[in-house]
């Protein structure tokens, strides 16, 4: 975008279009944008272009994710979550298996969709040293990949709702595989069965 | 690690939360995707911190860490972009075309914006963020990034050149 023909003003123009300049340079280049129109429309494009992507980061920073708020007792996971967590030490854990279940994600997402007859994690997972658990209901289980099922992606038609399809389902599955991960963990079954019904309302679009 | 170490990260961390926050957001990440995202910075928090107190080194080094994290998610999201345009094409195609409530005026001209913002590579993203958005200077930006200051400035000068002609560029409507 640099203005080929005033390359000695080129360099000032990003700072008189945000209004850091000295006084003495303000006044050269206000004096140089006179006469030329080229300086002039950069001068303006960079104002225009630094309006928009700032009401662009507004407009995101707005879309709030609905699971995750900041809140005056800090970073803290998805409500139903955090309203389980009652000491730093199960936070911390939940934290760290959430972290472990996200590495595991995307290897994981095939065998979590339910297939018939199968309970649990695959071999070689979790089961060895996994403390006997409630097996979540067959309603609990199916109900995330119901609605998922529910939802034909042919029928999204803009790239913004194929792309919110895709990540709702890439996130029912990382949250997935963070609840049978909890599960596993001795002392955390109801949050577990907490994030499993939450797993659930994401599934739905209520979340 | 210490207590008083543990309690000084959540106390950062509190008060770090809205501007982390805002900065994933203003990257460019998906709303699906930020809460895992800034877990993520908060993990990484947690188990790589640097050693010792000074709590203005360790906000800076959070930055830095989101700043990253920020750009990994850009590079796994580019891979799949690679693809993207193909498939959206496919579905598109087999559902008969947009239907015509989508795309108001308004919504074009964000959709433009964001593509421009989007064609930055992560580094100018990240500098324009933290200077026009977050509101930090450039010196900050510096100690954050670990540049000097005044190489931010320089490129947060070309940042902005590229943003201004990439809008041009797509079009994006000049109100004379």
């Amino acid at each position: 975008m640099t203005n080929k023909h005033c390359p000695e003003f080129a360099e000032w123009l990003v700072e008189f279009a945000d209004g850091e300049s000295t006084a003495e340079r303000a006044a050269r280049v206000a004096e140089h944008l006179d006469g030329c129109g080229a300086c002039r429309a950069a001068v303006d494009r960079l104002q225009r272009s630094l309006a928009a992507a700032r009401a662009e980061w507004q407009q995101a920073a707005a879309e709030d994710s609905p699971d995750f708020r900041p809140t005056k007792r800090g970073l803290s996971p998805a409500p139903c979550f955090r309203s389980r967590f009652r000491s730093r030490r199960v936070w911390r854990l939940a934290a760290c298996a959430a972290a472990a279940a996200l590495l595991m994600a995307l290897a994981s997402v095939p065998w979590w969709l339910p297939r018939t007859g199968q309970e649990g994690p695959p071999p070689g997972t979790l089961a060895r040293n996994a403390p006997p658990e409630s097996p979540p209901t067959h309603a609990e289980t199916t109900a995330p990949a119901a609605a998922m099922a529910a939802i034909d992606p042919a029928s999204l038609q803009t790239e913004a709702e194929i792309e919110e399809y895709i990540n709702r389902q890439s996130r029912i599955a990382r949250l997935s595989v963070s609840a049978k991960y909890l599960a596993a963990v001795p002392g955390l079954e109801k949050e577990a069965a907490a994030a499993r019904e939450y797993i659930a309302r994401v599934a739905r679009g209520e979340d | 690690m210490p207590e008083s170490n543990s309690d000084a990260l959540r106390s950062l961390l509190d008060e770090a939360a809205p501007q982390l926050t805002r900065l994933i957001a203003a990257m460019g990440i998906a709303p699906a995707r930020r809460d895992d995202v800034l877990q993520e910075v908060c993990l990484a928090a947690w188990r790589k911190r640097p050693a010792g107190d000074d709590a203005d080194h360790l906000r800076r080094w959070l930055f830095r860490v989101a700043v990253n994290r920020c750009r990994l998610e850009h590079r796994r999201d580019t891979r799949w972009r690679a693809i993207w345009p193909n498939l959206t094409l496919r579905w598109s195609r087999s559902a008969g075309g947009r239907g015509t409530h989508d795309n108001p005026p308004d919504d074009d001209d964000r959709v433009l914006v964001r593509r421009a913002l989007t064609e930055l590579d992560p580094q100018p993203r990240a500098l324009l963020v933290l200077r026009y958005f977050l509101e930090f200077d450039s010196k900050e930006i510096g100690r954050i990034l670990d540049l000097p200051a005044a190489t931010v400035r320089g490129q947060l000068r070309r940042a902005r050149e590229q943003l201004a002609a990439a809008l041009k560029q797509s079009g994006y409507r000049d109100d004379e």
